[in-house]
């Protein structure tokens, strides 16, 4: 079984494995869903007036 | 997170589902087993100050990012950042003896569960109105909780399992995994988008 090294050796090599190939997160935050639903007036859960 | 996104997370899904789990329960049992809520106005603070500290532990160790900017972090890793505050929070206490029931002692691990449900499907209501399918972001509306998979004969309903997964971790103080959590999020949302894509048929 593999002996585990130095935590910040691990983590310097672990960065590295993320890092590659990685693709920039370019998803919708969630403060432009929430405006998009507000400007819709959509409400999920809170009392509706109808 | 801007203050107005929180206004309407509070409002639209914490908030709700506090008070929704909180109605379930009879005046009774609210008394025999003291069951009682922070203060509103001090939860909703203490919510959004420890999602924060939360995001940001999660952005420090876990998205290395070649030192750019803007770290964002998905909707499935917003939705398991308010679940894990939420089952660490404790929002309903309750004393524990005898004849206390399921919905009682899960209290809090539902409210984690459900207010990161509701999460991804906020998301997916506002993804088909943003893509032009507003007859979509309706059905799904209506129907008001995510679809989530049959289970097999002799295990609990899926939503059910996994809030008592939520609280065994809990109980025996696992640290709340939010990566795992998330993938479970991703699931549940591609699960639904393929029923509501109808690319698979699901018999309920």
């Amino acid at each position: 079984m593999r002996k585990k090294q130095n935590i910040d050796i691990e983590l310097a090599a672990l960065k590295e494995v993320v890092r590659r190939n990685k693709i920039k997160n370019t998803g919708e935050r969630i403060d432009d869903m929430v405006s998009v639903l507000m400007k819709k007036g959509i409400k999920l859960r809170s009392p509706r007036l109808n | 997170m801007l203050d107005i996104t929180y206004e309407y997370v509070w409002q639209e899904i914490i908030y709700p589902n506090i008070k929704l789990l909180l109605d379930e329960i009879s005046d009774d049992d609210i008394e025999r087993f003291e069951i009682a809520v922070l203060n509103e106005k001090i939860l909703k603070r203490t919510v959004l100050s420890n999602y924060e500290k939360k995001k940001n532990r999660l952005k420090e160790i876990y998205h290395f990012d070649n030192g750019e900017s803007d770290q964002r972090i998905d909707i499935h890793k917003v939705a398991a950042c308010f679940a894990s505050v939420l089952i660490e929070d404790k929002v309903f206490d309750f004393s524990i003896k005898e004849g206390l029931t399921d919905n009682i002692f899960l209290l809090n691990a539902k409210l984690a569960y459900n207010v990161s449900l509701d999460i991804i499907w906020m998301s997916l209501v506002y993804h088909y109105i943003n893509c032009g399918h507003e007859d979509i972001a309706d059905k799904i509306l209506k129907k008001g909780t995510l679809y989530v998979p049959i289970t097999s004969n002799g295990h609990d309903e899926y939503n059910i399992g996994r809030q008592k997964t939520i609280a065994l971790n809990d109980v025996f103080e696992n640290e709340f995994d939010i990566l795992t959590y998330s993938d479970m999020m991703f699931w549940i949302e591609h699960y639904n988008r393929q029923i509501y894509e109808q690319k698979i048929k699901v018999h309920f």
